[in-house]
């Protein structure tokens, strides 16, 4: 089952910076969307800066894709607006963000290993 | 306006299931960047904001459309759905065929529609758009018309065609020809037979680019002189027919009228002459041959120092790389200039180039006009047709919710169910379109013979007319298809809000109803507009009676013309005419009613008054008794007599008319004219008599006043055209082989031509005002028998709907009275708004009609009241049966039908 999610996940990389950023947020726990996107701001420094439409889109890819998925919001926000969804990684979304990472790693190692200009 | 109304107004944009999942979230979204944006209070910050939210949300939605669209392409065909359109052709085809009334019905509706667009494309095709054949590079060809206040020929004095040939240099060259053929007797080692031989100048055949299969056209020396060089050209049709095709024809001599030419060439088989107007030419003689062939003079060729000979029409090829606007304004230069040196003939001239060169321009204006009349009726038939199947396409979707929904749950998408509806209309329009398509040539052969001319064209449809008729046919699929096909999906996709679809889908039919009875009014009102005009132009009084009336016409060549031994053939051909069996009474008259060239008209001066004191009246020259045969009431003095001869004092009959004109007096008896154009140089200096005043009477064209008239006896007149007029109830078949039979005995060579019935030439004056009359009626009968059968299908159809309805108002207590009232009512409703759109329109849109109308205002009352009674008494018609069938609901089978359901 491990094999074949981490086969599976190697179908996704690499991955979009927004959407490597979203897993990555995501990893850390549930948010909701707008949530989501105030993280990646955040975590960013404002280089990403996702609009409501690309936000949405990118969140309805990944749970197309089954890499992330809905969850009961957290009891905090829940008196905020009832219909304010989160979502979370689930586990193809763990593996895919790990692949992602370990690529990363590679070619950040190689780009080191090369004699420097 | 609030922010967050604008937030609700971009979401829109995205597809329903996107925003279903996330448009909540989305307007969460918005507002949260706004009021991030408001706590910082930069007015600048908050523009940027907004054009970013702007970008963000049309880009993205556009994705999103495209994302869902692949992945429903996808979801498809991982359900496992058929995709090929094999496929949906074979389902389309089983669902058709299981419904035979409705694939019927429609694919009639259709082929009526299709039908009547397809036959006016054929029309239009064949008289406007196919060049003439055998010609090459028609499309640099022009003919070059003369434009003036009353010009309908288009026709030239020869010396102005000499100068445009000469002048011009936006031309190749430019040729001419005599506008109407002769007819001459004549013939090659064969028996005399009538020939059409077109007069034309040496360099026609270059012009058209038409090459000989045998021998060579006119040299440039031939058309030089006149009578010097007696050569003809043959068409390759007459070489085939009558000479069999045999070797050695060129360079052989043949007759035309006792004249022998050389034959120098026969033309290519594909060329028939340009004109499809009239029977093709068999024989081609320079221009220069005219004077001796005919009784014209040699002045056709000059510019006469009174009177004007314009009879040349010329044609043009446009010099390589030349516009035709460009050819045009230099030919309205050379005009100029030539109204300038020659003010009394060309003042208020112009030319016009025009690129169909097959017809005068008054005919051409005519065939274009009125095919577009029959294009705007036929394609107003198309779209009743079209809104007809659609309604029949919405009642019949409403029948299939059940079987769509079943296609639903089995995993088809929505674009999968448009597909497949539109599969079924585009099969059922190509199913329509083709039966119309392959049908036009008889609806187009009909048409054309309501135009006016005589046409000799082939109605077959050409390639072109059968693509575009498939071009229509798919597009009309998609107007009637794709409305009940989105409907129909949509309401099986998502059950919700069901009854609010129904009542919109049941709203649009009714529109369409409306639509349908609103442009049927529009064509009935048109139809009894064009119908009483017909009805204005026959009751004309022409003044005198042609029924029952023939004309049998003679030409004598120049040499005999006008001789007593010509006069004596006249003579003895009438006196045995007037004893043949059947024959009661017979004359002569040189030019028919509504035949030839009225438009001239000769100077007559009264004897005694200045050279200059010329009045204009036209002429004619007839037989002795020839009011009597007419039935021309003669109001003063006598008619014509036997005793009216050569030799007897010149006498002539006025019309009333005249006389007032003449001499601003009815009784004018006695008083004497000079006619200065006379034939025979004596007659202009010998005074004319008045013995006789007679009425007025229409010769020239229906409309208007009668012209001011002179009528000379033919024995002291004589014109080398004599029609011998013969009045019989006989078989006119019979009749003209026993005239023919007559005329071979006392002149062989002298060939009566074909025997014409004066009715007949009226009735070509009638043709205009009976094309219009008859084609928009013909479509506007099709329209409202189109326009009842959907108010019918629709009516029926909500009374099967309503069954139970109906059923439990009458078990509740309603009368069946009421009932059928209510049903009525709704038709009738509909109907009525359909008159009211209708006739708004048609009152609008009538005074175009008005150069096809005869003495009718566009707005004639009688036309407007009449169209929308007919249309409501045939409506109501179309409203009882449905009525009738609501009335026979049993409200108890009814009720335990439906509690049989509940």
């Amino acid at each position: 089952m491990g094999r074949q999610r981490s086969t599976k996940a190697q179908t996704f990389i690499p991955l979009k910076p927004r959407v490597f950023e979203a897993l990555v947020v995501l990893s850390s726990g549930p948010l909701h969307g707008y949530g989501l996107k105030l993280a990646i701001q955040a975590r960013t420094a404002g280089r990403i800066d996702l609009g409501p439409g690309t936000l949405y889109r990118t969140i309805r890819a990944l749970e197309a894709d089954g890499l992330i998925e809905e969850v009961e919001p957290p009891v905090d926000s829940r008196s905020d607006d009832d219909r304010r969804r989160a979502y979370r990684l689930t586990a193809l979304g763990r593996a895919v963000l790990r692949a992602e990472t370990e690529r990363l790693e590679a070619l950040v190692a190689e780009v080191r290993k090369a004699p420097q200009p | 306006m609030n922010p967050d109304r604008w937030f609700a107004w971009l979401i829109r944009l995205y597809p329903r299931r996107f925003r279903r999942a996330y448009g909540h979230q989305l307007r969460t979204a918005f507002t949260a960047e706004g009021r991030r944006q408001d706590a910082r209070r930069r007015p600048l910050g908050m523009l940027r904001l907004w054009t970013w939210l702007v970008v963000d949300t049309v880009f993205s939605a556009a994705l999103a459309w495209l994302e869902d669209l692949r992945r429903l392409t996808i979801a498809g065909r991982r359900a496992g759905a058929p995709r090929g359109v094999l496929f949906d052709l074979r389902l389309a085809w089983r669902r058709l065929s299981s419904a035979p009334r409705f694939t019927l019905t429609a694919v009639l509706v259709l082929a009526t529609g299709l039908g009547a667009t397809s036959a006016v494309f054929t029309l239009a095709e064949a008289l406007l758009v196919r060049p003439p054949p055998g010609v090459e590079h028609p499309e640099r060809l022009v003919r070059i018309a003369r434009t003036s206040r009353s010009t309908r020929s288009g026709v030239f004095q020869y010396p102005d065609y000499v100068y445009f040939r000469e002048h011009a240099t936006t031309f190749s060259d430019i040729a001419g020809y005599r506008m109407s053929p002769l007819v001459l007797v004549g013939g090659l080692g064969t028996e005399p037979r009538e020939l059409r031989v077109m007069a034309v100048s040496d360099n026609y055949f270059d012009v058209l680019g038409v090459p000989m299969s045998a021998g060579r056209g006119f040299a440039r020396h031939e058309d030089q002189t006149s009578g010097a060089h007696p050569v003809a050209v043959l068409s390759h049709s007459f070489w085939q027919q009558p000479l069999g095709g045999r070797s050695g024809v060129v360079g052989s001599s043949i007759r035309l009228g006792g004249h022998p030419l050389t034959v120098v060439g026969i033309t290519r088989e594909a060329f028939h002459g340009i004109s499809v107007a009239e029977q093709p030419p068999d024989v081609w003689i320079p221009l220069r041959m005219l004077p001796a062939l005919t009784s014209s003079e040699n002045e056709l060729f000059d510019r006469p120092a009174t009177g004007q000979w314009r009879w040349i029409q010329p044609i043009g090829r446009l010099a390589p790389g030349v516009d035709r606007s460009a050819a045009e304004s230099e030919l309205a230069m050379l005009s100029a200039q030539l109204a300038a040196a020659f003010p009394r003939t060309n003042a208020g001239e112009g030319v016009r180039l025009t690129p169909n060169v097959q017809y005068s321009i008054g005919l051409q204006d005519e065939l274009a006009s009125t095919t577009g009349l029959f294009a705007i009726v036929a394609v107003a038939v198309a779209l009743i047709a079209v809104a007809n199947v659609a309604i029949l396409f919405l009642a019949r979707a409403s029948g299939r919710r059940g079987e769509v929904a079943l296609m639903v749950a089995l995993g088809a998408s929505r674009a999968r169910l448009v597909r497949q509806l539109l599969t079924e209309s585009l099969l059922l329009a190509l199913a329509g379109g083709t039966v119309g398509a392959l049908a036009a040539a008889w609806p187009a052969a009909i048409l054309g013979r309501l135009l006016p001319g005589e046409l000799h064209v082939s109605w077959r449809p050409d390639a072109t007319v059968l693509l575009s008729a498939l071009g229509i046919a798919v597009l009309t699929a998609v107007l009637f298809g794709l409305l009940p096909a989105i409907q129909l999906s949509r309401t099986a996709v998502s059950s919700s809000a069901t009854s609010s679809r129904s009542s919109a889908r049941a709203g649009s039919r009714d529109l369409l109803v409306i639509l349908q009875v609103a442009v049927s009014v529009v064509l009935v009102v048109a139809a009894s507009l064009f119908g009483r005009s017909l009805q204005r132009a026959r009751a004309v009084k022409l003044g005198y009676d042609t029924h029952d009336r023939f004309a049998v016409s003679l030409r004598f060549d120049r040499r005999t013309s006008g001789t007593a031994e010509a006069q004596a053939v006249v003579q003895d051909i009438l006196s045995r005419l007037r004893a043949t069996p059947g024959v009661e009474a017979a004359s002569t008259v040189a030019v028919l009613p509504f035949s030839g060239d009225w438009e001239n008209c000769f100077g007559v001066r009264v004897a005694g008054h200045l050279a200059g004191q010329r009045t204009c009246a036209k002429f004619n020259a007839v037989g002795a008794r020839y009011f009597a045969f007419m039935h021309q009431p003669v109001l003063r003095g006598r008619d014509f007599l036997e005793r009216d001869t050569e030799t007897s004092a010149h006498v002539l009959i006025v019309n009333r008319a005249a006389a007032q004109k003449i001499w601003k007096a009815d009784d004018v008896i006695g008083r004497q004219i000079l006619l200065p154009e006379a034939p025979d140089p004596s007659a202009g200096t010998v005074p004319w008599t008045v013995v006789g005043v007679v009425e007025d009477a229409l010769y020239s064209e229906l409309g208007g006043q009668a012209d001011p008239f002179v009528y000379l006896p033919n024995r002291q007149y004589f014109l080398p055209t004599v029609n011998l007029l013969v009045l019989s109830p006989a078989n006119p078949l019979e009749l003209s082989a026993a005239i023919q039979d007559q005329v071979r005995i006392v002149a062989p060579g002298l060939a009566g031509r074909r025997v014409r019935t004066l009715d007949g030439l009226v009735a070509g004056q009638l043709a205009p005002y009976r094309s219009a009359a008859l084609a928009v009626g013909l479509f506007s009968g099709v329209a409202v028998v189109l326009a009842l059968t959907g108010l019918y299908g629709l009516l029926t159809y909500s009374v099967t709907c309503r069954t139970r309805e109906l059923g439990i108002r009458l078990a509740l207590g309603a009368s069946r009275h009421d009932v059928a009232r209510k049903v009525i009512g709704r038709g009738l409703s509909l109907v009525g708004a359909g008159l009211a759109l209708g006739l708004g329109v048609a009152w609008l849109a009538a005074r175009w009609t008005a150069a096809y109308l005869f003495q009718i205002p566009p707005h004639d009352i009688l036309a407007f009241a009449v169209a929308p009674t007919i249309l409501f008494v045939v409506a109501l018609g179309a409203t009882l049966p449905p009525a009738r069938r609501a009335a026979r609901v049993d409200p108890v089978a009814v009720l335990q039908h439906s509690a049989g359901d509940g």
